[in-house]
């Protein structure tokens, strides 16, 4: 995980000061974005860190000195400086200018989880771009590289606190390179989204399948039929019916079917569930599909206005948990 | 995932300890032994330290070093508040400061300390070799600034220089710009600390047996001459630098009592015998300038203000000479001085009591022989000398209690200073107002660069003898061997074992290569080190300003500061020019070419439907064809794909280019 470190410089810490109606000019470039966005002048913004300020207070003593002591070499070195000055300005802000930052998608979590989001910082230019970090609300979140024409990854978690939709927040893109005497930032929203799954109850008793039987348990009530033919085997083919002895021949995984079997079906009801309150409910159903989807069990799910027919797999089960999310 | 660190790692504090070093080394040379030792031994400490991972010492011991240097350079300066010590104490504290660096803002304060101590090597120097060692510390210190910065550690140590030495490439110019037009006001703003930092060869404000002698190994330039006009013969080169009157039997001391009187000089109304010269001198660390006798009050100099001619004919200044000054003289060789005030009339007859009981003999009678008569008397000293063969030499022999009659009637082998202290006791006893000059003596015109240089090895002593109601000048040394006066102390016949081989070589391809540098040199302390607000204002004339005034010259700045900036900028962020949008210029260039066979891309038309229609055209030749379908490829990889070879790109470029 990423090692978070509390931003020191203070100026970090006033994250949505642009968020000011006076700032609004600035809110109005910085997003949200759906599409890529590339970073021109007009959304990088440039000042000196507190290193540099003490930086520009050494020049002004050499300046004083040179002047009183009359030595033009303190001016040659101090006027070299400042000439350093402006070319590590110019520099630091081409570090984060005009890199492209596009979205990236978003794998879903359950509530209570750290949302994982990430952008991709894209340079089509032919200069390498160094120490790329991201912050929010004043915590670094990731620091990058970007190497000439590439595309990096940039992370930033954000802690899920309820179910749904989690947007993700405004960040800031900032940079120090090449000396840390000038910070260049850019502030970004994109309209990125996690879908976060309610968080499974703990408490809940989870039914034991027996598999000796894999019969069809309370509602369809069917046992198992006759075999009838081999076949491939599919992702979410329950384990039960697999043939191993026909697998072991060759390096292909065979799956039984049988005649007239229908699959063994549970259902997971919203209305059969005891619960506290319709979160505590859908904490149960969470935790009974992460069951069922586990031990490869047929589910299916019925909400109030929606109902998921049976299946098992990947999708079914996060289609099964966005619809959680989102009711 | 990353690690985020903010904790400077090792490199960045061995390179931090090796960048105070660098910035400090040119220092070194002027610290105290024990003070060097105690660095040495900081430095190691650290070291060691850094290099095995160690704790750093606890408050305690770091307060108890702390206190420590302080004693020693307490103990080594005898004091902690001049410019000596607070350099000495500026570079331990940096050192000390590497014991408690715990964040990357540390580092910040011991290289911004670096600064200062590269900074305070100008005290001492002013060299184009210090400057250009300068700039390579200041690019090593760049690149530590860089890897502070570079959070990753990504960037590797040859990156990091190649980086921060294309920074200095790059701030020169801007550099440049200000240091010729950033307005110059004249200092100091405050009081000079008066501390004597300095330890060069040259002349000093006393003069004993062998104080000349050490000189005349030297050949470190005293100053340089440009003259306006004619110049004077090197029998009448007498560079008069600082008058001294007081005697204890072994040194001559100059006068300290304060004196506000003004010098008493005549000046002829005869202007063919004015000569008007500036002269560039090297920093002296003494309070008074040279000239030749005897000069105008009126010295245009960047310190004007503070030079007058006092009542001993000497250009004194109210500030130490601590860099190279350059200054314009006239002086007129037929001026008369006049100035003889009381306390001098009795100082200028006052010999130590009790001491040489021979001379004062010797001068009496001298004296009864001359008939009282001071000229006569002052010929017949210098015959003594010419005729009792005296020897002018390097290597004197060692004068007792009574120095005069040792000289005098034993040795009689001496150097200018026996000479001149001599001549003018043997004044003194006859009651003659005589003082001791030292200064220097003739000067090589540098063939190249027409100016003229006088060498540490030209210092001379001479006596002034108070005859006729003026101050005369008189030159024993020229009565012993007339060959330095006439020919410079190269030619006098000296051992040239002791002479500056520069002096005494025959190489004329030495010679000539001393030249050349000299006139480096010259250049250098000319249009770098002396150039100040006069010579700033004179450049704004010649570029057509009428009147050379401040704002004038924040104008000029400005605009010279855009331009540069502007183009600098510009170089700087060219290499951010979108490689795509170059990418597709050149497949634009590429469409226009294929409009010559009749073919239009519509608007909406991608490269693929494109080059379908491309390859079914009859009118394009086979090769093109060919050509084209590499374009379309690379095209596509370029403009669609994320990774992007600069290899392709040329390529591309190329066969765009060659395209027909």
């Amino acid at each position: 995980m990423l090692a978070i470190r509390k931003n020191m410089r203070s100026f970090f810490r006033l994250p949505d000061f642009n968020r000011h109606p006076v700032f609004k000019f600035i809110s109005k470039r910085s997003g949200p974005f759906d599409g890529p966005v590339t970073l021109t002048s007009d959304r990088v913004y440039i000042v000196p860190t507190k290193a540099g300020l003490i930086f520009s207070l050494l020049l002004l003593t050499l300046l004083i000195g040179s002047i009183n002591y009359e030595k033009s070499l303190g001016f040659i070195l101090t006027f070299l400086l400042v000439g350093i000055g402006n070319i590590l300005l110019l520099s630091t802000w081409r570090n984060i200018a005009g890199l492209e930052i596009k979205k990236n998608n978003v794998t879903p979590v359950f509530c209570g989880k750290a949302a994982d989001f990430s952008v991709q910082i894209i340079n089509h230019q032919s200069l390498d771009r160094h120490s790329i970090v991201l912050a929010q609300d004043g915590i670094e979140q990731d620091i990058v590289d970007c190497k000439a024409n590439t595309t990096q990854l940039i992370h930033f978690n954000v802690v899920s606190k309820q179910r749904g939709r989690l947007n993700a927040e405004r960040f800031r893109l900032y940079t120090e390179f090449p000396s840390g005497l000038f910070v260049a930032w850019t502030w970004l929203e994109i309209s990125m989204s996690c879908i976060v799954y309610p968080a499974p109850d703990t408490d809940t008793t989870l039914p034991v399948f027996d598999h000796s039987q894999s019969g069809d348990t309370d509602i369809s009530g069917h046992g198992m039929e006759n075999f009838s033919h081999l076949r491939k085997y599919h992702q979410g083919d329950n384990l039960n019916r697999i043939s191993w002895k026909a697998s072991a021949k060759t390096d292909e995984l065979f799956s039984k079917e049988f005649i007239g079997a229908k699959p063994v079906t549970h259902w997971i009801n919203w209305n059969e569930i005891a619960a506290r309150d319709n979160e505590h409910r859908l904490s149960i159903m969470t935790a009974l599909i992460i069951n069922a989807e586990n031990q490869q069990q047929h589910y299916g799910i019925k909400l109030p206005e929606t109902n998921i027919a049976p299946d098992v797999g990947s999708k079914h089960y996060h289609q099964c948990l966005t619809a959680l999310a989102l009711f | 995932m990353k690690p985020v660190q903010n904790k400077p790692d090792k490199n960045v504090l061995l390179n931090s300890l090796a960048a105070i070093h660098l910035s400090a080394l040119p220092v070194y040379s002027r610290l105290p032994l024990i003070i060097i030792f105690f660095i040495a031994l900081m430095s190691l400490w650290q070291f060691y330290i850094i290099s095995e991972n160690k704790k750093n010492p606890g408050k305690l011991v770091q307060i108890a070093v702390i206190g420590l240097s302080f004693f020693i350079t307490l103990y080594s300066y005898g004091n902690i508040f001049g410019q000596q010590p607070g350099i000495a104490l500026v570079i331990i504290m940096t050192l000390l400061k590497l014991f408690e660096t715990k964040s990357s803002r540390d580092c910040y304060i011991i290289i911004y300390s670096a600064f200062f101590i590269i900074a305070s090597n100008f005290f001492h120097s002013q060299t184009i070799w210090l400057i250009i060692y300068v700039f390579f510390v200041v690019i090593y210190l760049l690149s530590i600034l860089i890897s502070l910065s570079d959070r990753l550690h990504t960037t590797s140590i040859k990156n990091r220089l190649s980086l921060s030495s294309r920074f200095v490439l790059y701030a020169l110019p801007l550099m440049l710009v200000l240091f010729v037009l950033f307005p110059r006001i004249p200092g100091p703003l405050w009081g000079l600390p008066n501390d004597n930092f300095s330890s060069k060869t040259g002349l000093s404000e006393e003069m004993s047996p062998g104080s000349i002698n050490n000189l005349i190994s030297s050949s470190a330039i005293a100053f340089r001459v440009n003259f306006d006009g004619a110049i004077p013969k090197q029998s009448q080169r007498y560079w008069r630098g600082v008058v001294l009157s007081s005697y204890d039997g072994v040194t001559w001391r100059r006068d300290d009592a304060p004196t506000t009187t003004e010098a008493n000089i005549y000046y002829p109304p005869n202007n063919k015998k004015e000569l008007k010269y500036s002269i560039t001198l090297e920093p002296t660390n003494l309070s008074w300038l040279l000239s030749l006798e005897y000069p105008n009050a009126n010295i245009d100099t960047s310190i004007t203000s503070s030079v007058r001619l006092n009542r001993e004919a000497m250009l004194v200044t109210k500030n130490k000479i601590s860099s190279v000054i350059n200054y314009s003289v006239s002086s007129q060789i037929n001026a008369i001085n006049q100035s003889l005030f009381m306390p001098e009339n009795l100082k200028n007859r006052m010999l130590p009591s009790k001491l040489n009981t021979q001379t004062i003999a010797f001068a009496h009678k001298l004296f009864t022989e001359s008939n009282y008569e001071s000229q006569r008397y002052i010929n017949n000293v210098l015959s003594y000398f010419r005729n009792n063969e005296f020897i002018y030499t390097l290597n004197p022999d060692k004068l007792g209690d009574d120095a005069m009659d040792d000289f005098l009637f034993k040795t009689r082998r001496g150097f200018c200073e026996h000479y001149a202290s001599a001549f003018t006791y043997l004044m003194r006893a006859a009651g003659l107002p005589a003082r001791v000059v030292i200064g220097y003596q003739g000067g090589v015109m540098n063939p190249l660069d027409d100016y003229m240089i006088i060498r540490q090895s030209d210092a001379h002593a001479w006596s002034e003898v108070w005859i006729n109601n003026h101050w005369q000048r008189f030159d024993p040394t020229a009565a012993v061997s007339p060959d330095r006066v006439e020919q410079g102390v190269s030619n006098a016949g000296l051992e040239n074992s002791r002479l500056p081989l520069l002096l005494v070589s025959n190489s004329q391809l030495l010679k000539n290569m001393a030249f050349l540098y000299d006139s480096v040199q010259n250049s250098w302390n000319q249009w770098v080190i002396g150039f100040n607000q006069k010579k700033q204002n004179a450049l704004l004339k010649s570029l057509g300003f009428d009147k050379a005034s401040t704002s004038n010259l924040i104008l000029l700045l400005v605009i010279a500061l855009s331009i540069t900036g502007g183009i600098i900028a510009w170089l700087l962020l060219s290499h951010n020019a979108n490689e795509r949008d170059r990418v597709q210029h050149f497949y634009n260039i590429f469409c226009k070419k294929l409009k010559r066979y009749g073919l239009q891309r519509q608007l909406n038309e991608g490269p693929v439907d494109f080059e379908n229609r491309v390859c079914l055209n009859q009118k394009i030749p086979t090769a093109s064809k060919n050509n084209a379908a590499y374009i379309f490829r690379a095209y596509r990889t370029l403009h669609y794909g994320n990774r992007k070879g600069d290899k392709l790109n040329k390529h591309f470029i190329n066969k765009v280019k060659s395209f027909s």
